[in-house]
């Protein structure tokens, strides 16, 4: 697997402004779909104003208190590539990183990355085999990737200036879920970019703007005209791309729906104490344990329903 | 289970082991070693039909969420359920208890366009 930027190859970089995370997420996963990666890679950039997101076969109601998510408006996304559970705001910026198959390589967009950012503004930012980048031991990223027959996206959240603290209570899952064969959150000390800079102030928009400098830079081959899988609404010029709407192929965006977000979760148990529980399958109460819960087989879960009914 | 005849994909991904019209469908030792390890598989829905190509299964490994498709059409008939607990099954036996599921073929000509054992064996070696 070539682990360099390929030869002839040329590079595109589009600026989501687009700030919610549904989204974003089938901006990124249509493009996936359709880009052309014979010819071109392309970096898409984009933030998200507060969200959840979990991994592809995740739990939401095991990583997430869904309830109070709803209540303070919080999103709760699923993407579709896997991993754990992250918080988004708008201190911290995904880099997704397309490439065809062969050239799939998170480490060396990691070490890019580094090099970028330590060059800029002297951060002693460090990589390791898991695909993170560090500030001494605390994690700056999380990175997952979604390989497909027709070509791949390796994406990280980078956090410059998030707001570590403020969604500790909503990223405390229900703790009565017994059984689950979700993948699991592994959770690991983080920090801002921007609190370890001692000369140059960090905001989210000038790390975006010295990345894609930065990644533009490495390759030789440019054309005039960007090749899109669809036709800009304004004129674009070079090789940066902003997109302020999502292109007319992508109708409603399927990750808002409750079928891909609550629906694709693996199957599971939760407890409702005295040996009483129900198990789900794809979100919906498949079986129960005890006659006064039959009336909710088939209902989607709802842990403040069932409990209500005991 | 009785093991018939095992087809390969020109792409090394997938091979299915067929016996009578039945196939049994899992991804190869090449492919279980290029993922990593496995820590989710996406079983099919019984009686779901797809073409040959298709995407009928995801697995997440610590390195991606890839697909697998399947070597020929089929409907499914039944999946490998020891791997909703053992996703690993994969890593350690891809061609033989870590298959993902079984499958009515409803074309056996597309056989036709796979490789059988020894030419694929041949094929890796001259990878």
């Amino acid at each position: 697997m070539a682990c360099g930027v390929g030869i002839g190859r040329r590079p595109h970089v589009i600026l989501s402004n687009l700030r919610c995370v549904y989204q974003n997420l089938s901006l990124e996963n249509w493009l996936l779909q359709n880009w052309n990666f014979a010819r071109s890679d392309c970096l898409l950039v984009y933030r998200n104003k507060p969200c959840v997101v979990i991994g592809r076969f995740q739990n939401p109601w095991r990583e997430v208190n869904v309830a109070e998510a709803r209540e303070k408006g919080i999103d709760i996304a699923r993407r579709v590539s896997g991993g754990g559970t992250v918080y988004h705001d708008l201190g911290n910026v995904n880099f997704s990183f397309f490439t065809d198959k062969p050239s799939h390589c998170p480490a060396k967009n990691l070490t890019f990355l580094a090099d970028t950012l330590n060059q800029w503004a002297d951060l002693g930012l460090k990589t390791n085999k898991r695909h993170d980048m560090s500030i001494e031991e605390a994690k700056v990223t999380g990175s997952a990737s979604r390989i497909i027959r027709t070509g791949s996206f390796h994406h990280c959240t980078l956090l410059v200036t998030s707001s570590l603290s403020s969604l500790s209570s909503v990223l405390q899952g229900d703790p009565y879920i017994t059984t689950s064969i979700a993948t699991a959150s592994v959770p690991s000390p983080v920090t801002n970019l921007a609190s370890h800079s001692r000369d140059v102030i960090l905001t989210p928009g000038h790390v975006i703007s010295h990345v894609t400098s930065s990644y533009l830079a490495r390759y030789d081959v440019h054309f005039p005209e960007p090749e899109l899988p669809w036709k800009p609404e304004q004129d674009t010029a070079g090789d940066v791309m902003v997109v302020d709407a999502l292109p007319e192929s992508v109708d409603e965006p399927e990750h808002k729906t409750w079928d891909w977000v609550f629906g694709r979760t693996p199957k599971f148990t939760r407890s409702f104490g005295a040996g009483m529980e129900v198990m789900v399958d794809k979100g919906v109460v498949v079986e129960v344990s005890d006659r006064r819960l039959e009336e909710v087989i088939g209902t989607p879960f709802d842990q403040t329903t069932i409990q209500q009914m005991l | 289970a009785e093991y018939g005849k095992q087809w390969y994909q020109r792409r090394v991904r997938e091979w299915v082991n067929v016996s009578g019209g039945v196939g049994r469908v899992g991804i190869t030792d090449h492919a279980q070693a290029a993922l990593g390890d496995i820590v989710y598989v996406d079983l099919p829905d019984v009686d779901a039909e797809f073409d040959v190509g298709e995407e009928v299964s995801s697995v997440e490994s610590v390195k991606a969420v890839g697909d697998v498709a399947l070597p020929v059409s089929g409907i499914v008939k039944a999946v490998n359920d020891a791997l909703s607990d053992t996703p690993t099954l994969v890593n350690q036996s891809a061609e033989d208890g870590g298959w993902i599921c079984e499958i009515e073929l409803t074309d056996t000509s597309e056989l036709d366009d796979l490789m059988d054992k020894a030419a694929y064996d041949a094929f890796l070696e001259s990878e």
